[in-house]
């Protein structure tokens, strides 16, 4: 019995879940974050660093993980301690066109990577209080989200500015996880 | 209970259905094999009829079982991926055993179908197999629990331990299922059928339970678990419980066996920790004296029993104390997520209010606190130390749990007990950080440490350790992350630095960013440190994540994202990389800088393991360039110190870190100076440096260790040498470099080679020490000594080398050459005078003859197939030489040395015949100097040379292949073909032989198989079988003595004939050149090896189309062989020859069967007598067929000599002239 075991035991009776935030620049990932932990969000600036919040809800602790623009997320995926249990992706919903086209490079990339393969999947369709918004339905179009064989997924129109819809899709991606690792506890 | 249970059933179920089915797509499955695996299971559940014995049916169930096995197994890792599945992977088995038991209880023959029954033990495999991976808890929570089912159960279980030895999985389910039953909330008096003379139900659980827990098996937890349950009613625990408690006690004391206290201490456990604390409190001052066997000797030396202790003197202890939270713990305060996000904005500095209310509240709790609590709690803490890592972390555990339900005046007092473990056994000056940074730690244990981390981290997670104590506990966590104990030849100590590493981890996620800000510079550095320099690769992960960690949690501190994205999880386990471009880049930060200078220093250059050392110099010569005033200030002062040490390894660590940092901090300057120091540098760095050799005790350089002691003086004067250090200043080097030469150890000579070429390209070599090393090279030297020398003579400089070069020359190459039986044979210092000898044709100036020697002696060298015990050591020198070949030959083209294209033929064939034989090293580096040679190197053999090129590329350069993996399998394919280019005809076949012919089976087959398949083919551009012949007949001339060619020769003649390859051969003169060489390798030879595929190539060539001289000649030789001394070579010679004859036989009916066809106009006085002929013929043939085969060979020379002379006159042969037939 080493060390790790341990952890990994502890993970479960604790109901710790670790949650992974991406996305490309400016899609409000710092937003959301401080928006769900009741944080001042009329202030923000490119986020350089990577902050590490945790929050409770429904009795699970989330460990959520917001990596900023960093080149490399590779170093995020996996440490020692803990594994990533889901990703939540999110997307400037009124971006512009060539920028929807490096998104949609950079979540099939994301998905290749062998390492998430079974991490629950949470894309937040973000900025919806903008006019110029398109749908969610039209981005799961765009990035043909049908063809993710690879994990549980979900699209969720939200709005970080206004809080819209943030809570249900945390609620989601906790319930799914919760379905995989914490079924019957 | 019951209630209890279905409430988390319907969660589970429920969990789907209050999903927003519009939000919930799950695409894609982790339970892939669902279907098949529900499929198996039906297989499984059907396959027999419970009323019916069919035994034969069992290899198609236990073929289905594992089969599923196979599919769940792989889930040990992430069972929880089963989840959503579980309940229609147990549903229908537990109905099946259900109906099962019901038919058996109805049946008047129960014995009996339960001997059927017991193929069904499959189904209880299978739900073993999915508790194992999933855990019981998990798959019990599926099984039936209704009252009727309890009473079938118990009797099933009766009758099953009653009549089944051997099914444990069988009982073990049983067990945990009648724990899962006994939850009905009925009275159990209710359900009791038995008579009132009967045993009643719950004495009959009792008796079985208690048999079964003294098993060695898994049953035993099974019985624990269902003793605990059931005690545990509420109809029960007043009666049973006390009684229960009382008789594990008096077990516990008296027996000796093993499981059963085992399974006792499980039960209790169980108890305590499921059992209402109203239930159990009563009881618990009776219990107590249990756990004072942890220091009985029957219990002290098994470190599980001795885990279920301490658990169960946790459980008692939380028994005492009410349940509840300290109030006085530090919280973080973590917010919780609700739906209506717009209106709290600003509300979570609420959590820092409540920390302040809670101090009030505290006063109002004043709990008694039983005295028996302190026993718990010491035998919790000297858990803490014990030698088992599991009683370790269970007592963390327990005092972690413990401390939380105390006041805040006794948890201190726990704390303060765990953090003074860490300064047991040292000799602490006070709680500062200071003074703990100075604690030596060799006296302590590294459990007891380990058991303190572990303890702390507990106490952290559970917010248990108030702010106020970091002071004192990071510097001895930080103590922690460097802990290391040398024992002997391995040292202790990861796995504390894991722990400690876990305890930086869970600080960062328990307390505030201003909290941990005063603490979180030493931390940083001290985890950088480790991440990247620990010899161990688990803890430069943990060490990496709990860095990341607080960059995460801590918030910014300097550079901790890059310093995240370059050492992270991935990049950490290659520790080379770790030492020599990691920490080097991490290094540029100043903040890290000098503490990482400071770790190498304090670990890594003292390290116990040389690797590290040798890392550690590097790394620490690269990061000290980048503040070279720095060094010179501390570094090397301290590092002088340690050289001076009298430890080995701290000596030898000190001397080439300040090798490597001297050389990279003054390369360049010294590049453009010869006299590049300041009388400041003389005086403070390079004076003291250079004392450290002449002060060297000549103990170190002669007693044990001294072989490391001179690696490392080597490499210092290697790269002191390099920049140019004041020639004043190297005094003892060239005596140590000489010292080092004569050593047998090739490490050190090859660094002593390298000491002396940059010695003495900086300080000349004088005469009479140059005459001094030719004078060595003379076979009357030791074989080390002589290639020592030799190796540096030809890399001295070159104006040298150029002024001596007839001497060097000679002496050299006199000492290259192979002597046949020579005394001064050893293969070792020929391989390196033939290395010495490359080297000087490179860096002298040779004159062509001289060229022409050279080459000589690499051809010479190509011969070498010397033998010793450690089989065909000679490899090494064609090794040498073909490595040698590789610059030699362009070298000599580039110089126009070469002016006949036959020596570049001579060459490849050399290669080629070395790219098949049969060592595999040995045709890795064939094939690729070859490929150098011919298209690679600059410059190449020139166009034209070289015959059917195009063939050759096809062979080597097809399909872009590396010769260092490739199989043998289409490395011959690839290279058999080439036999048909007549110029490199024998040499391929010479090496093929060997390889064909060998022992390897492998290798036969793979190179046998192209071999055979080649000549099937031909005639082939040009080629025919008779060239082939040429070719064979060519090795027999050139190998005629060499055993090591002519016996797997022999045995490639033997395969051949065996699969009629000569069947296109129409010249039968070769048969009889073959017979004549065969008949000159085995003359006089009593070898067995040699004779034994003689005598088969004899016997194969009688049935090949050979004139009747030679089938007469083979005949007598092979008769003669029937009176050989060797029992065993009489036997084969009867066996072979007797297959030979009907093979003769066989032929000849065919051709019989051809002549009735074709010559049916024969004369016919010319048939008759034939048929005659043949008749008597074939009679006598038939009496020598008996002959060979019916008698018994091993029989004495006397009794067989009469017997083979008859055959002489029945295969009509004449007997050779030696032959008396009437003796």
């Amino acid at each position: 019995m080493g060390l790790l075991t341990i952890l990994k035991k502890n993970k479960l009776k604790e109901k710790e879940i670790r949650l992974l935030m991406l996305g490309l620049d400016n899609a409000g990932k710092t937003t959301i974050l401080k928006k769900i932990n009741g944080e001042d969000i009329s202030t923000i600036s490119p986020t350089l660093g990577f902050n590490i919040k945790t929050m409770e809800l429904d009795g699970y602790k989330l460990n959520i993980w917001d990596v900023g623009g960093q080149k490399s997320i590779r170093s995020y995926w996996r440490n020692y301690f803990e594994q990533t249990d889901g990703l939540i992706w999110v997307i400037d919903s009124a971006d512009r066109k060539d920028r929807f086209e490096l998104c949609k490079k950079e979540l099939l990339s994301l998905l290749k990577e062998e390492r998430i393969a079974g991490a629950s999947l949470l894309i937040f369709a973000n900025k919806q209080d903008l006019p110029s918004a398109l749908s969610k339905d039209q981005i799961q179009e765009f990035l043909e989200l049908d063809t993710i064989e690879s994990c549980h997924w979900n699209i969720q129109s939200c709005s970080a500015y206004t809080g819209e819809n943030l809570v249900k899709g945390m609620k989601w991606i906790t319930n799914d996880i919760r379905s995989r690792i914490f079924l019957l506890d | 209970m019951d209630g209890t249970f279905s409430d988390s059933f319907k969660t589970v179920n429920g969990h789907a259905i209050e999903e927003d089915q519009d939000s919930l797509k799950q695409v894609g499955s982790f339970f892939p094999k669902f279907d098949s695996t529900i499929q198996l299971l039906n297989q499984l559940i059907n396959s027999y009829d419970i009323n019916k014995s069919l035994n034969e049916e069992e290899s198609k169930v236990r073929a289905a079982y594992g089969q599923i096995r196979e599919i769940i197994l792989p889930y040990l890792e992430q069972p929880y991926l089963l989840d959503p599945y579980l309940e229609k992977l147990i549903l229908p088995v537990i109905e099946k055993l259900r109906t099962d038991i019901k038919i058996i209880f109805q049946s008047n023959n129960q014995i009996e179908l339960l001997k059927n029954y017991q193929n069904r033990n499959y189904l209880y495999k299978y739900l073993y197999l999915l508790t194992n991976v999933r855990g019981y808890k998990t798959i019990l929570k599926f099984f039936s629990h209704e009252v009727n089912d309890l009473e079938s159960t118990i009797n099933f279980l009766v009758l099953n331990i009653e009549n089944l030895q051997y099914c444990w999985e069988t009982k073990y389910i049983l067990l945990i299922w009648l724990s899962l039953i006994f939850m009905i909330p009925f009275d159990i008096k209710n359900v009791d059928s038995s008579a009132d003379n009967e045993e009643s139900m719950i004495n009959k659980i009792m008796r079985i339970a208690k048999e079964q827990m003294s098993s060695a098996g898994k049953e035993q937890e099974g019985a624990a678990l269902l003793i605990s349950r059931m005690l545990l009613r509420k109809d029960l625990h007043q009666t049973e419980l006390p009684n229960y408690i009382k008789w594990s006690i008096d077990q516990l004391n008296s027996t000796e066996n093993i499981f059963l206290r085992k399974g006792i201490l499980i039960s209790l456990c169980n108890i305590y920790k499921q059992g209402l604390r109203d239930y159990i409190l009563p009881l618990a001052n009776d219990t107590l004296p249990i756990i004072h066997l942890f220091d009985d000797e029957r219990f002290n030396t098994n470190s599980l029993l001795k885990k279920l202790l301490i658990k169960l003197a946790q459980r008692i202890g939380l028994c005492f104390l009410k349940p509840k939270i300290a109030k006085w713990r530090y919280k973080r305060g973590n917010r919780f997520l609700s739906d209506d996000l717009s209106v709290n904005v600003n509300n979570n500095s609420n959590n820092e209010d409540d920390d302040n209310e809670d101090d009030d509240e505290e006063e109002e709790e004043e709990e008694e606190i039983p005295e028996c609590l302190e026993e718990i709690i010491e035998i919790l803490l000297s858990g803490l130390k014990d030698k088992a890592t599991i009683v370790r972390w269970s007592s963390a555990k327990g005092i972690g749990r413990l401390t939380q339900r105390l006041s805040k005046e006794l948890a201190a007092d726990i704390i303060e007990v765990v953090i003074s473990i860490f300064s047991e056994n040292t000799l602490t000056t006070g709680d500062s950080k200071e003074s703990i940074e100075q604690v030596d730690i060799s006296t302590v244990s590294d459990d007891t440490w380990h058991g303190a981390c572990l303890a702390l981290a507990e106490l952290a997670r559970r917010g248990l350790l108030l702010p106020n104590r970091l002071s004192i506990i990071i510097p001895w966590t930080i103590k922690a992350l460097t802990f290391e104990q040398q024992k002997g030849s391995f040292s202790v100590g990861s796995n504390v630095r894991d722990a400690a590493c876990y305890v930086c981890w869970s600080f960062a996620r328990a307390y505030e960013p201003k909290i941990m800000k005063p603490y979180v510079n030493d931390m940083a550095k001290a985890l950088v440190s480790l991440s990247v320099f620990d010899r161990e690769l688990n803890v430069r992960r943990a060490s990496s994540a709990a860095f990341q960690e607080n960059v995460g949690r801590q918030g910014l501190f300097p550079h901790g994202i890059d310093i995240i994205t370059k050492a992270d999880y991935f990049t950490v386990g290659n520790r080379n990389e770790c030492f020599k471009t990691i920490s080097v880049d991490i290094a540029n930060y100043e903040e890290y800088m000098y503490s990482m200078i400071n770790h190498l220093i304090s670990y890594s250059v003292i390290h116990w393991d040389q690797a590290i050392r040798e890392l550690a110099a590097e790394s620490l010569g690269m990061i000290c360039k980048k503040d070279i005033s720095y060094t010179e200030n501390n570094v090397i002062p301290r590092l002088v110190t340690i050289a001076n040490s009298t430890e080995l390894n701290e000596r030898h660590g000190a001397l080439i870190a300040l090798g490597e940092i001297c050389h990279n901090c003054y390369i360049d300057i010294s590049q453009s100076n010869d006299h590049w120091w300041t009388e400041n540098q003389l005086n403070n760095i390079i004076k003291p440096i250079s004392n450290i050799l002449p002060q060297y005790s000549t103990l170190y350089l002669t007693s044990f260790g001294s072989e490391i002691a001179l690696q490392g003086i080597c490499f210092f004067i290697t790269k002191l040498s390099e920049i140019k250090w004041p020639k004043e200043e190297t005094k003892r080097w060239e005596e140590l470099l000489l010292l080092s030469l004569e050593r047998k150890e090739i490490v050190i000579q090859n660094l002593a080679i390298e000491g002396t070429k940059q010695y003495y390209d900086k300080y000349l070599i004088s005469d009479t020490q140059l005459q001094n090393f030719i004078g060595k090279l003379d076979f009357a030297m030791d074989p080390i000594v002589r290639s020592g020398y030799s190796r540096t003579l030809s890399i001295l400089p070159h104006n040298i080398l150029v002024d001596h070069n007839d001497k060097i020359f000679n002496a050299i190459t006199k000492i290259c050459f192979y002597e046949e039986n020579g005394t001064n044979n050893d293969v070792e210092s020929r391989k390196y005078a033939i290395q010495a000898l490359t080297n000087f044709t490179l860096n002298s100036n040779l004159t062509k003859e001289q060229y022409y020697a050279v080459i000589d002696i690499l051809f010479n060298g190509m011969k070498d197939y010397s033998i010793d015990n450690r089989g065909d050591i000679g490899s090494i020198v064609r090794e040498q030489c073909m490595k040698s070949f590789e610059v030699v030959i362009p070298f000599g083209t580039f110089n126009d040395f070469i002016d006949n294209s036959s020596l570049y033929i001579q060459v490849i064939n050399e290669l080629l015949q070395q790219c098949v034989e049969k060592i595999n090293r040995i045709r890795v580096v064939a094939c690729k100097t070859l490929i150098k040679l011919i298209w690679e190197n600059n410059p190449k053999i020139p166009d034209g040379v070289i015959p059917k090129i195009e063939l050759l590329e096809n062979a080597f350069l097809s399909g872009d292949v590396d010769f260092r993996y490739v199989n043998t399998n289409d490395l011959y394919e690839r290279l058999v073909p080439l036999i048909i280019i007549p110029e490199f005809r024998t040499s391929i076949l010479t090496g093929l032989v060997v390889s064909v012919g060998g022992i390897t089976e492998s290798l036969v087959r793979d190179s046998s198989t192209p071999l055979l398949k080649f000549i099937s083919v031909l005639p082939k551009d040009n080629m025919i079988i008779n060239d082939f012949m040429d070719s064979l007949l060519s090795i027999f001339a050139n190998y005629l003595n060499d055993d090591r060619v002519t016996i797997p020769l022999l045995m490639v003649l033997d395969l051949l004939l065996s699969s009629n390859s000569f069947e296109k051969l129409q010249d039968n003169e070769y048969y009889e050149k073959i017979f004549e060489n065969i008949k000159h390798v085995i003359f006089k030879s009593k070898n067995v090896k040699k004779l034994v595929p003689a005598i088969k190539t004899f016997c194969g060539l009688l049935s090949q189309n050979i004139s009747e001289t030679l089938k007469h000649n083979i005949m007598q030789r092979l008769l003669s062989y029937l009176v050989h001394p060797f029992p065993r070579i009489r036997k084969l010679t009867a066996e072979q020859f007797y297959l030979a004859l009907i093979n003769i036989e066989n032929k000849k009916v065919l051709l019989e069967f051809n002549e009735d066809d074709f010559e049916l106009n024969d004369d016919d006085d010319d048939n008759d007598n034939d048929d005659f002929e043949f008749e008597d013929e074939d009679e006598n043939t038939e009496k020598a067929k008996n002959i060979l085969l019916q008698t018994n060979w091993n029989m004495g020379l006397a009794q067989i000599k009469p017997i083979r002379n008859s055959l002489y006159e029945l295969l009509n042969i004449t007997p050779p002239k030696t032959v008396k037939l009437n003796n």
